[in-house]
């Protein structure tokens, strides 16, 4: 098997060839640096992404609130997540970092809303 | 079905259309308007270059010619009662050669035999000194001062808006289908299924007014599409000059024009290409090229890089190129009003007035109402008030302080009231307010005014459209996709 | 009518209005925020991707979680908020200026201040100004409103979307859509590079298999009602090969293609317009023709970092500071010029005495690129650039110690950045 990664560890941007010689052994190709190596190793086992979206508030005034999983997550979980994010409603107010859902599936990944509403401008 | 039996049914609610509505709304008659898009002035209208035109360009034998010298005087009046923006700017005709002066000095004398007033032959200077902007290799020209300048959207909104304030009834979404003549009257039945009658009917149907003549088994002609793109730059525009100029013409047009609209954007086009397509709007990449290379030409400071949109309209053309404005011959109290292409939107006063008269000697009886109410009152539009106009405005109404429209400084009050008025649409509310037709095209204000038309009509954002029909635009709400992904 | 009196008005209170005003109202000046929205943030909220103030904060925020940063501390400070505000019109040509202003909540009134932070931002190009041909059907959006009616208001602007330009709003509205249900065909691009950065085009397009067309181009736009399909065709040796063209069926159509600084009200107010950037001319003191009015963000350049805003804004405020207090009040400045294969230089002056930093856009793409600033036939200093493209603004720093010796006959000479 062989598989193509762009390394986004600096502006470089290698293209990294990696090659799965056996299981679980990888030879890589094209990284300029070590980092690329490390970088195409994890995208190549076990990828992940930070997930953002909007869930659905009680409020007419802010009807979706923003939120974002506070570290990256496997990939495999996201479509199942943002199921669950669609389906969810919340109650305002809401606080920036404010948790809604706590270790998602296990992975050590919580749901973090990422705007305060509504802010006091308290003048 | 509605019982009532109208006295005169007006198929299409262009400028011509509602002018007749509105001419016969003075008397006392029962009349109903019906249009096939969602607002009035949608069809060939709305992409009309809204030239009011002096009245030299053609021959005073010719029935067009007549009807735009009178329609061209009736426009100060009706700007008077009804308040759309009209500017008399004056039109110039360019001669770059003593070959085109000599289609100066032809076009003068049509316009001196036709009674153009206070026509002028100009020498490069004169031209110069009247038009700064122009390319210094001018030879001379023509100076038409009665020609002008209107929105012809905002005009025909005008005209249906005060027909409808003195009792006639607008149908719109009314695709007219079919005509059927029963005792005395005609029955029209629509597409959409709604029926009305009618003793006389007044096919104003524009582009469509060959279909609708023969679906009332009427004459049986033809309207040629012929298409027209325009592109439309920035205010403040590099080149925008202080009259409407014009190119020498040619054997069926007037050429690509240089126009300072009413609004003090700078317009430039019309291309004029015949297709066989009466719905075929699409502007092309070539047609820009011509467009620019022409209007360059006469206005070189002028830069594509300023343009804000382009579009295309149909001028609805028939043989022998003549207005057809006439009773049906094979038809009772059916007449006829087609093949208005230009000058059909200076003419229009005129026509209304010319197919009053015709009804009348149809044997239509025309009381004048007493209570005929000519003037509409001056919308509030915050752009044009001073600073302390707009705080009185603002005290008596938030709203006026909310400006929606950046670009073009339209507040949520004006909005609302294009709402009340029937303009539901997004277009519908451009052009009646101006709000998206700015530099930044809606980006800005499109999402606020979605709003406000769901919160005004009661009407969920997913039914709200651009236009009508199909041009929806908004496809669902995240919730329904919540929905959507639960049961799966 | 009612009248207020400020030291300092900025006007907009996204991320450049929010720095510069709390950077002003730190020294104690009395400052008021004033922005058409209901809210703090600018465009901020509606960006709730991340990949935000890994420069300011050392660490990746989102859009939301950046602005509220700022927007906490504005909202402790002293200084007055006027949401749902629009400035009308301003008169700046004079020591105290005033500024128009109206709104439904605070009626219509006016700001009296001894100075002024234009803080406005940009506006996006559009299909208008593209000249695109086709048809103009219910279904073109800029990427901006398409994100802002997705993210804020909820509303799924299309199922099937084609993109054009790949800017960054472009790349991430391309995976939003793709996340909320929406399939994204295509993301077409004019040039033979992305103009996006390669994190965007790995996680919003490779992720999603979503095809990227460099060197081509959006010959016709379909459909009567509602967008029905687009033409895509190749660009080769610069121009459209029709023969190649090939149609994508769709109902949405997103436009990313650039900004343009929001300027109209400072036009309207007889403020000089830099033709190169489309924001205002500013000197050293970011300070614009108009004394004593001050720029700084988007609406005076387009950055595509937030950071470098929230710092140039900060910069801008300290230069207002120093303003007020007499201390730059009248300054010698030379000139800057923007010579081989540069858009920009911005500010286009110098001064002596202390560092200056300027700001740049690349006319060409490099992985390796030298930036020598002269005056006449002598290299002040040399520059090695890594990854210079026109799509990355470059900002560099020239010492007090580089610009000695510039002076000849009680004169700033001037001086010449180049690219090569």
């Amino acid at each position: 098997m062989e598989k193509e990664v762009i390394c986004l560890s600096c502006p470089n941007g290698c293209h990294i060839t990696v090659q799965e010689t056996s299981p679980g052994e990888f030879q890589f190709q094209g990284a300029k640096c070590e980092r690329g190596e490390v970088y195409a190793y994890e995208e190549i086992t076990d990828p992940k992404r930070v997930v953002t979206a909007v869930v659905q508030t009680d409020s007419e005034e802010m009807p979706y609130i923003p939120v974002k999983t506070d570290k990256p997550i496997p990939k495999r979980y996201i479509n199942p997540l943002l199921v669950q994010l669609y389906k969810q409603k919340i109650s305002l107010p809401a606080k920036c970092g404010q948790v809604i859902i706590q270790n998602y599936m296990e992975t050590g990944v919580n749901v973090v809303i990422t705007r305060t509403f509504p802010l006091d401008l308290g003048k | 079905m509605n019982s009532q039996i109208y006295d005169v049914a007006i198929i299409g609610a262009g400028c011509c259309g509602a002018s007749i509505a509105r001419k016969l709304s003075a008397y006392e008659i029962s009349v109903v308007l019906l249009e096939k898009c969602v607002d009035v002035g949608f069809g060939v209208t709305k992409a009309n270059s809204g030239i009011i035109h002096a009245g030299f360009h053609h021959p005073i034998t010719s029935l067009k010619a007549r009807l735009e010298i009178r329609g061209n005087l009736m426009f100060d009046q009706l700007h008077y009662e009804l308040g759309f923006p009209f500017k008399r700017v004056g039109i110039i005709v360019v001669a770059f050669s003593v070959e085109e002066m000599k289609t100066i000095e032809h076009l003068y004398s049509q316009g001196v035999a036709n009674g153009v007033p206070r026509m002028e032959i100009c020498g490069r200077e004169r031209i110069l000194s009247l038009e700064p902007q122009l390319n210094s290799d001018v030879v001379g020209g023509l100076y038409a001062p009665t020609g002008g300048i209107i929105e012809p959207y905002r005009y025909v909104f005008a005209l249906v808006e005060s027909a409808q304030k003195n009792g006639v009834e607008v149908k719109t979404q009314f695709t007219v289908e079919q005509g059927i003549r029963e005792k005395d009257y005609w029955i029209v039945k629509s597409k959409e299924g709604e029926t009305i009658k009618a003793r006389y009917v007044v096919n104003s149907a524009g582009l469509f007014a060959d279909e609708v003549s023969k679906s009332f088994d009427a004459e049986l002609f033809e309207i040629i599409p012929r298409k027209g793109e325009e592109f439309l730059l920035q205010r403040n525009a590099k080149g925008l000059p202080n009259h409407v100029i014009f190119p020498v013409p040619g054997a069926h047009t007037k050429g690509i024009l240089v126009i300072p609209t009413v609004e003090g954007t700078l317009m430039v086009g019309p291309t004029a290409i015949e297709t066989d397509d009466k719905y075929d709007v699409e502007t092309t990449s070539q047609n820009l090229e011509t467009v620019f290379m022409q209007a360059t030409y006469m206005v070189p400071a002028i830069s594509r890089r300023e343009i804000i949109t382009s579009f295309a309209g149909l001028r609805p053309t028939m043989k022998g190129n003549d207005f057809y404005i006439e009773p049906s011959k094979k038809q009772p109290h059916f007449i006829q009003v087609a093949g208005i292409q230009s000058p059909g939107l200076t003419a229009s006063p005129a026509i209304g007035d010319y197919v009053k008269d015709i009804l009348k000697q149809e044997g239509l009886q025309l009381i004048e109402k007493k209570d005929f109410d000519p003037f509409l009152p001056h919308p509030i539009k915050v752009r044009e008030l001073s600073f302390e106009e707009l705080e009185k405005v603002v005290e008596k109404d938030p709203k006026y302080g909310h400006i929606v429209c950046r670009c073009e400084s339209v507040s949520e009050a004006e909005i609302v009231e294009a709402i009340s008025k029937g303009h539901a649409t997004l277009d519908g509310i451009k052009f009646y307010t101006r709000a998206g037709m700015g530099r930044c095209q809606g980006a800005f204000c499109t999402y606020k005014i979605l709003k406000i038309i769901s919160r005004e009509t009661g009407m969920p954002v997913e039914k709200i459209t651009k236009r009508g029909d199909n041009s929806w635009i908004i496809s669902q709400r995240l919730q329904a996709l919540a929905d959507e992904k639960a049961e799966r | 009518m009612q009248e207020r009196n400020y030291d300092v008005l900025v006007i907009g209170a996204g991320a450049a209005g929010m720095a510069a005003a709390l950077k002003v109202a730190e020294e104690g000046l009395k400052t008021a925020i004033v922005d058409r929205e209901p809210f703090l943030g600018g465009i901020l909220p509606q960006c709730i991707h991340n990949g935000f103030g890994v420069h300011l904060f050392k660490e990746e925020l989102t859009g939301p979680e950046f602005a509220e940063r700022f927007i906490q501390d504005v909202v402790k400070s002293d200084i007055d908020i006027y949401l749902n505000t629009t400035a009308t019109s301003m008169a700046v040509h004079q020591p105290v200026k005033q500024v128009n202003l109206c709104s439904s909540e605070h009626g219509v009134f006016r700001i009296n201040a001894r100075a002024i932070v234009l803080a406005m931002g940009c506006r996006e190009r559009n299909r208008g100004n593209l000249g695109i041909p086709g048809t103009r059907p219910a279904g073109i959006f800029t990427a901006g409103l398409a994100q802002r009616l997705i993210n804020i208001d909820g509303y799924m602007p299309g199922k099937r979307v084609v993109i054009v330009g790949s800017g960054d709003i472009g790349l991430i509205m391309a995976r939003r859509l793709t996340w909320t249900g929406a399939e994204v065909l295509a993301v077409v691009e004019i040039l033979p590079y992305p103009s996006g950065i390669t994190r965007n085009i790995v996680q919003c397009l490779n992720d999603f298999n979503i095809p990227l067309y460099l060197s081509h181009i959006i010959t016709k736009i379909e459909g009567k009602e509602r967008v029905e399909a687009v033409e895509i065709t190749p660009l080769e040796n610069g121009a459209p090969n029709y023969t190649k063209t090939f149609k994508v069926e769709c109902d949405t159509l997103l436009f990313s293609v650039g900004l343009i600084p929001e300027n109209e009200l400072t036009q309207s107010a007889g403020i000089k317009i830099n033709p190169e950037t489309g924001g205002p001319l500013v000197d050293t003191r970011l300070m614009t023709s108009a004394e004593g009015v001050f720029a700084c963000g988007n609406v005076l350049h387009v950055h595509d970092l937030v950071d470098w805003v929230s710092d140039e804004a900060q910069r801008c405020g300290k230069e207002l500071i120093n303003f007020l207090q007499g201390k730059t009040e009248k300054i010698e400045q030379g000139k800057v010029i923007a010579g081989a294969n540069l858009k920009y230089v911005l500010p286009n002056r110098y001064r002596l005495g202390e560092k200056n930093r300027f700001s740049m856009r690349s006319l060409i793409v490099r992985d390796k690129a030298t930036l020598v600033v002269r005056q006449g036939e002598k290299t002040i200093r040399q520059f090695t650039l890594r990854h210079v493209k026109p799509a990355e603004m470059f900002h560099v720093e020239l010492k007090q110690e580089d610009l000695n010796d510039l002076v000849s006959n009680g004169e700033l000479l001037p001086i010449e950045f180049s690219l090569s």
